[in-house]
């Protein structure tokens, strides 16, 4: 350690006991070792002395902003930290709440009424009985009923189209007893009853509805309810 | 705020913080020498200290503060104004005398200096030397706590310490001819 060293530690209160012993030793057998240490204080001093501390209120009021601040979005981050299984709870049950309303909603289907009016503005043509088969699977992309060619129920003619980005056919039937409509959606109708058979009026007349193969099914006819649901259950077959 | 909801380490830090605030802003002023960089320097170490105060051992609040001050001025600001390297000048063991010819100045020179004429002496000393000189000789902080602040060994701060000190000296020597104060210099 160099001598101007232990002065410079010595006015800092820097030193040791010892270190200051020999510092203090230095100085009383050295002038110029005493001139350092008496400048370097008398520096020291007024240093200290003129340099004073620099109020700042407003800085100090927009640093306090600045904390509020922070204060604000810890709290947020531990709020959401400490509740985040709660809050995904919630958030998955809104979404599976959604989802259930969504599907039991009738207004996301269409109606017995809405279906047969659908198709009254379809144009039919007429089909080979022994071709239905693959009328629907051309129209559907499946074949959701059977309609033998040789049965007693015969189809006449059919019309196609889209409504409200459903696809909807009617089929016009024929039997003993006079003439019948199938109308297919191919989607639910909203109908809760899904695969059993529901009794329905549209147009004056009886319907039958059930769901078949992801598609519903409306046969409407001047009959009987029994007489409807029986040949339904020829078609479903 | 009004309303604010109980924050007893908000409450804790806030008390220090505005005690030891003047200090702060006068260290800054002194670092940056510009009023507005100062502004953003204290702000922004009020910040630094607030997100870390947790990890505060509790002993020294100012000198901890400053210390923060004191890294965020030689990463950020110091950069920026590009102020010229200390080179060799830095060195361990580059000490040299602050007293001239071994001549002690007269107490009146320096009783005769004015907080402006110190302050205008102090910004004359590059920014390494001066930052050592602030922190030991206006904020009595340690030599410990003076290299933990500025990143360099304990030599450096007592090599910086001895160098600025001498600078300032001159500067006030200087300051003192041209005022009338001296004639020659203090040795004289």
């Amino acid at each position: 350690m160099s001598d101007l060293e232990r002065i410079h530690r010595l006015v800092d209160g820097e030193c040791s006991a010892a270190e200051q012993d020999e510092a203090i030793r230095q100085l009383q057998c050295c002038a110029a070792s005493k001139a350092e240490y008496e400048t370097i204080g008398l520096l020291k001093e007024t240093v200290s002395k003129c340099c004073k501390e620099v109020p700042n209120d407003e800085l100090w009021k927009s640093c306090c902003k600045r904390l509020d601040a922070i204060d604000k979005s810890k709290r947020a981050e531990s709020f959401i930290s400490k509740h985040a299984w709660g809050l995904c709870t919630v958030f998955a049950a809104i979404i599976v709440g959604g989802a259930y309303l969504n599907r039991i909603s009738p207004g996301n289907g269409l109606t017995p009424q809405e279906a047969t009016q659908s198709t009254a503005n379809l144009s039919y043509s007429a089909i080979n009985p022994g071709s239905i088969g693959s009328w629907l699977q051309e129209k559907f992309g499946k074949k959701p009923i059977d309609v033998s060619a040789n049965g007693p129920l015969q189809v006449e003619e059919g019309a196609y189209g889209t409504i409200n980005g459903r696809r909807v056919a009617n089929l016009r039937l024929r039997d003993a007893k006079g003439s019948l409509s199938l109308i297919l959606v191919g989607s639910a109708t909203g109908e809760p009853n899904k695969a059993d058979l529901c009794e329905t009026q549209v147009q004056s007349m009886n319907a039958v509805c059930w769901e078949q193969n992801g598609m519903s099914m409306m046969l409407v006819g001047n009959r009987q309810y029994d007489e409807l649901k029986a040949i339904a259950g020829t078609i479903r077959n | 705020m009004l309303f604010r909801k109980a924050n007893p380490n908000r409450d804790r830090f806030e008390r220090m913080a505005e005690e030891a605030f003047p200090a702060i802003f006068g260290t800054a002023l002194r670092l940056t020498r510009d009023r507005e960089d100062a502004q953003d320097l204290s702000q922004e170490a009020i910040i630094r200290a607030y997100e870390a105060f947790d990890r505060f051992d509790g002993r020294n609040f100012k000198a901890w503060i400053l210390r923060i001050l004191t890294n965020l001025y030689i990463n950020r600001y110091r950069q920026r104004q590009r102020e010229a390297p200390t080179g060799s000048l830095d060195e361990e063991g580059a000490f040299e005398p602050v007293a001239e010819n071994g001549i002690v100045p007269d107490r009146q020179l320096f009783d005769n200096l004015m907080g402006a004429e110190v302050e205008e002496a102090l910004g004359k000393v590059p920014a390494d030397f001066r930052t050592a000189v602030i922190l030991s000789d206006v904020e009595g902080m340690s030599y410990e706590e003076i290299a933990e602040a500025t990143n360099v060994p304990i030599g450096t701060v007592r090599s910086r310490l001895a160098r600025g000190r001498a600078i300032l000296r001159r500067e006030l020597e200087r300051f003192a001819t041209q005022e009338g104060y001296l004639r020659t210099g203090l040795s004289e």
